[in-house]
C-alpha cells in the first residue's frame, strides 16, 4: 500500500514581496496568523534578536496589515496592542536596566494585569509549531493528490450529539430562516414574542449553560427521575438552555438520558460509574 | 488476483472511510496476518488500474494514483470543493493540538499569543479537533482538545506517530525556509478566518 510522503517538494511560486525603501527593510504581504508571526516573520527576514527588532515598525506594519483586512474587529486590535505594549515595556527595560525604580505597591487592579512578555521564550516556544504549520500544510497538499470515496450527499452531514454549541448554531439558523419566512407572509400569529428573552447570539450563552450544567448536577439522584421534574421554570428558554446542559453533562459521563419507549418519559439519573470503569468492563 | 485480493477489493471499493486490517480479516474470517499481506498483495495489482491503497488513520482505502490526480480532477471539477479549506492560523492552532493533545484552550492561546476559540470552533465544525472527554464539570478555560481521525486522514496520516517530531522540523532547514517564506501558495490556504467563515454560510444556508 501507499505512504504518503509529506515531504515530496511542492512547485510554489515567487512570494510576492514589497520593499520598504525608507527602512531597507523588506516585508511579505500575507496573511499573518498573528502577532507572533508577524514577529518572527520580521525577525527572520532581518535575521536580529528579536530584542533589537524595530517595535514602532512592528506596530505601523501590522496596523497597516490590518487596515488592508477592511474588517478587523476590536477584538483582534485589543489583542495585538495588548501585546505590543508587553513587548514595549520588556524593551523599555531591557534599554536601561541601570535606572529602572523599584516596583511600586501593586494593588488589585493591576495584579490582574498580564505579567510582561519574555519575548525570546516566547518566540522560542512558539517557533516549531510554526514550522508544523507549514508541515501540515505539505502533508495536506500531498495528500490532495490521491481521491478516495467520499460519502453521498446525505451522509455528509453529521454531529456529535456533544458538539452542543455548534447543534445549537444549526438551531438557531433554521429559527432565523423560519422566522423571516413568516414574517414575509405576514402570519404574525406564529411568531412568538416570548422568544427575545432568547440570547440572539448564534450560540446560546456558555455562561448560562454551565450555570444550569450546576444547577442540574446538584440536583441529580442515583434514581431516575422525569426531565419535567427538573423544568420549574415553564418557557421556551429555560427548556433549551436545559437540554443542551443534559446533553453536555451525558457527553461529560455525568448524567443518565433514560427513555424505555418511543415517545416516553424522559429520565434522568446521575451516572454510578466513571467513562473509565465503563470502558474497562466493556473491553 | 487470488479470491482473497477480490474480497479485499470489494470490500474496500465499498468503504467510504479506511478499513482496519482487524475488520477486514473478522468480515472474511482470516487472520489479521493474512488480510495484510492479501492488502499488499491488491496494491499491485491496481497499480495498473490507475488505483492505489493507501495506509489513513489506522486503515486502507483505495484512491486514485498519484500521477492521475489531474485527470480525475479534470473529470470530476467538484473533487477540488470538496476540500477542506483552512487558514494559515487553523493551520498553526491544529499544530499545537496535534502536538499537545489532549490539550487545554488556555495552552493553546498561550504558545500562540493570540484569542483561539474562534480557530478551534471551526476546527471542531471542520471535524478535525474534538473536545475530550474528561470527568468534572469542564469550564471553557479547562476545556481540552484533540485531533478526530478525519484529522489523520486529511492529512494522509496512518496515526499521529507519523508526525516529525518538533525538534527534526527545526533542524531541518528546508522546512525552516519554507515556514519563513509567503506560505499562500499552498493552495490549502485562505486568506484568513472571516473567509472561510463566509465560505462556509453559503455552503449552509
Amino acid at each position: 500500500m501507499e505512504e504518503i510522503n509529506p515531504t515530496e517538494s511542492i512547485e510554489k511560486e515567487t512570494p510576492k514581496q514589497e520593499e520598504d525603501k525608507s527602512h531597507n527593510f523588506v516585508i511579505a504581504l500575507s496573511n499573518f496568523s498573528g502577532p507572533l508571526d508577524l514577529l518572527c516573520a520580521m525577525v527572520d527576514s532581518r535575521e536580529l534578536n528579536a530584542l533589537e527588532v524595530n517595535l514602532v515598525e512592528v506596530v505601523s506594519q501590522y496596523v497597516a496589515f490590518l487596515k488592508k483586512l477592511q474588517n478587523v474587529t476590536l477584538e483582534e486590535l485589543g489583542e495585538f496592542f495588548n501585546f505590543a505594549t508587553r513587548l514595549i515595556l520588556r524593551k523599555c527595560k531591557s534599554l536601561n536596566p541601570a535606572n529602572q525604580e523599584p516596583e511600586p505597591e501593586l494593588d488589585d487592579f493591576y495584579d490582574e494585569q498580564e505579567p510582561e512578555i519574555d519575548i525570546e521564550a516566547v518566540i522560542a516556544r512558539y517557533k516549531p509549531y510554526r514550522i508544523a504549520a507549514t508541515w501540515l500544510a505539505r502533508a495536506k497538499a500531498e495528500r490532495e493528490n490521491y481521491f478516495a470515496r467520499g460519502a453521498g450527499e446525505e451522509e455528509k452531514f453529521s454531529y456529535d450529539i456533544g458538539d452542543v454549541e455548534f447543534l445549537a448554531s444549526k438551531w438557531w439558523k433554521l429559527l432565523y430562516l423560519y422566522e423571516e419566512r413568516m414574517r414575509a407572509n405576514n402570519d404574525d400569529e406564529y411568531f412568538d414574542d416570548s422568544w427575545d428573552e432568547i440570547p440572539d447570539a448564534a450560540v446560546p450563552d456558555e455562561q448560562q449553560i454551565e450555570a444550569r450544567m450546576t444547577e442540574l448536577y446538584e440536583q441529580l439522584t442515583d434514581e431516575p427521575r422525569p426531565l419535567i421534574e427538573f423544568l420549574t421554570e415553564r418557557n421556551h428558554k429555560n427548556l433549551i438552555i436545559t437540554i443542551m446542559a443534559m446533553l453536555e453533562m451525558s457527553r461529560l459521563w455525568q448524567v443518565e438520558i433514560i427513555q424505555n419507549e418511543t415517545l416516553g418519559c424522559v429520565e434522568l439519573a446521575r451516572k454510578t460509574i466513571t467513562y473509565e470503569e465503563f470502558e474497562t468492563e466493556t473491553n | 488476483m487470488t479470491e482473497l485480493t477480490s474480497q479485499l477489493g470489494a470490500l474496500l471499493f465499498v468503504s467510504q472511510d479506511p478499513v482496519t486490517a482487524e475488520a477486514l480479516a473478522d468480515h472474511l474470517g482470516i487472520t489479521e496476518e493474512k488480510a495484510k499481506d492479501g492488502i499488499k498483495e491488491l496494491t499491485e495489482i491496481l497499480k495498473g488500474a490507475g488505483l492505489t491503497i493507501l495506509k489513513l488513520a489506522g486503515g486502507y482505502q483505495i484512491a486514485t494514483a498519484r500521477p492521475l490526480r489531474d485527470l480525475a480532477e479534470s473529470f470530476s471539477p467538484s473533487l477540488a470543493t470538496e476540500r477542506v479549506r483552512l487558514s494559515r492560523a487553523a493551520f498553526e492552532t491544529l499544530s499545537v493540538i496535534a502536538y499537545n493533545q489532549p490539550v487545554s484552550m488556555s495552552t493553546i492561546e498561550e504558545i500562540r499569543s493570540v484569542r483561539c476559540d474562534r480557530v478551534v470552533d471551526t476546527l471542531i465544525e471542520r471535524g478535525l479537533v474534538e473536545r475530550f472527554r474528561s470527568g468534572g464539570l469542564g469550564k471553557k478555560s479547562a476545556r481540552k482538545y484533540k485531533t478526530t481521525p478525519r484529522f489523520l486522514e486529511i492529512f494522509g496520516l496512518d496515526s499521529i506517530a507519523d508526525l516529525p517530531s518538533l525538534e527534526e522540523l527545526e533542524s531541518d532547514e528546508e522546512m525552516l525556509k519554507e515556514s519563513q517564506s509567503n506560505l499562500d501558495e499552498l493552495s490549502s490556504f485562505v486568506d484568513n478566518e472571516k473567509e472561510l467563515d463566509e465560505g462556509m454560510s453559503d455552503e449552509t444556508e
